[in-house]
């Protein structure tokens, strides 16, 4: 294979069309859900220069926020409407560049008092990539959808990147089991009292409440299989049931911490092998 | 090609590198800190609902605090409090009585139920048991309002 071979990502028109519409249908509904479960819970309500401007007066105005935060629910439409648009096929491009846009409008990027939201950052960023990708070609059978390789080692960084935290910050209690227990229970704690879900159920008692050795294999669990991702991934043999294991971690952790993992969601497309690039072209 | 695939990794993955080192995000770039901070020792914010017989209660009801979620809330009031800035936290729980104050006036919502809302920062006690207000090493009230 020669250099630029192995940077391209040469697949089928047919091929890439299934994708561009499975990966449109499933972020516009990431969108949506996202936009659902932020707006009950979490930071677009907290934003301080937005409809909490009565009582956060302390924190100060500033024009351009408010504007942004009031365009949130137009702006959620208009993505979803773009996005629609590039499923069907009508200048997908342009169609993805103004979903991207427009998605920075859609949530409120502040976290209350600290830091910055990032749930949803991976599935903007992906737009982005999505718009600089050739989605179609006239002349030839194959299209180069290059980015997708950026797509799936920013959805390894993701996992990576937090396992190596978790061990770094606090190792032994993730490795050991605790952590996880205690983010369990401290959900329980928080939500239980006004979100209809597990937590009513006591789901998450019930986990914390699992014997210690499985406590700690499902807590030292997740980390390995964050560190060991990128082996799972890039060998293909094993790619199929690794992402499906992942898939049913995330979702477990969406249902048990509340987390709305939309941003990862979409990015399980880039790795799925109906799209997988087509290696004899590549060669 | 070659040129472009470089521009778009150093955009992308630099300043992800970046946050990562510095455990600072900078929006849309993060380093995905996901629940890795240590856990102990745990502390988090209760909003109680002060009966007419005095007797405290978990408020469930978000329209005590609207607009805000209560969910929402502890976790806002439980920030401001980590960065020292309880004074802040007493000034957002007394604008929401008043709103909620004038809100039971005009009729809006049955809003009686409690007659003050307090805030207390409660420091679990450790052990395998699951996190409960009675058991508990610190309980220190951050605010009470009048409703």
């Amino acid at each position: 294979m020669n250099r630029l071979g192995t940077l391209s990502f040469r697949i089928t028109q047919e091929r890439a069309v299934r994708l561009r519409q499975v990966y449109s249908l499933i972020t516009a509904l990431s969108f949506l859900d996202a936009y659902e479960v932020v707006t009950k819970v979490s930071d677009s309500q907290w934003n301080p220069n937005g409809l909490m401007a009565p009582i956060f007066d302390f924190v100060g105005r500033s024009w351009g926020r408010e504007v942004l935060f009031q365009l949130q629910p137009y702006s959620v439409a208009l993505v979803v409407l773009a996005l629609l648009v590039a499923a069907v096929g009508y200048k997908p491009r342009l169609a993805f560049a103004v979903a991207a846009v427009f998605s920075l409008f859609c949530f409120s990027l502040t976290v209350a008092a600290r830091g910055l939201r990032h749930p949803e950052a991976p599935m903007i960023v992906s737009l982005f990539l999505c718009a600089l990708m050739p989605w179609s070609s006239q002349k030839e059978r194959f299209v180069d959808l290059w980015t997708i390789h950026l797509q799936r080692a920013l959805f390894v960084f993701v996992f990576v990147a937090s396992g190596l935290q978790k061990v770094w910050l606090s190792g032994a209690e993730w490795l050991g089991g605790d952590a996880l227990k205690h983010h369990l229970l401290w959900a329980q704690l928080a939500y239980a009292h006004t979100e209809p879900s597990a937590f009513q159920l006591g789901f998450n008692q019930m986990l914390a409440g699992l014997p210690d050795l499985l406590i700690v294999f499902l807590g030292g669990g997740v980390v390995v299989a964050e560190l060991l991702l990128p082996f799972f991934l890039y060998v293909k043999r094993v790619r199929a049931g690794a992402l499906f294991l992942l898939l049913l971690m995330v979702v477990l952790f969406r249902f048990t911490l509340f987390v709305p993992f939309n941003g990862i969601y979409v990015l399980f497309v880039f790795w799925l092998g109906a799209f997988d690039r087509d290696e004899a072209v590549g060669t | 090609m070659k040129l472009r695939f470089v521009i778009v990794v150093v955009v992308l993955f630099v300043p992800l590198l970046v946050c990562f080192v510095m455990d600072r995000e900078y929006w849309p770039y993060s380093h995905f800190p996901l629940f890795v901070r240590p856990p102990e020792p745990f502390q988090w914010v209760r909003i109680i609902g002060v009966r007419p017989d005095g007797k405290e209660e978990l408020v469930t009801n978000d329209s005590y605090v609207s607009p805000y979620g209560l969910v929402r809330l502890a976790f806002t009031i439980d920030n401001l409090v980590r960065e020292g800035r309880e004074q802040d936290a007493r000034q957002v729980m007394a604008k929401l009585a008043e709103r909620t104050r004038r809100r039971r006036k005009m009729g809006l919502s049955n809003l009686s139920l409690y007659k003050a809302l307090r805030v207390y920062r409660i420091q679990y006690a450790p052990g395998p048991r699951p996190y409960s207000d009675q058991h508990f090493t610190k309980k220190a009230l951050i605010s009470e309002e009048e409703l």
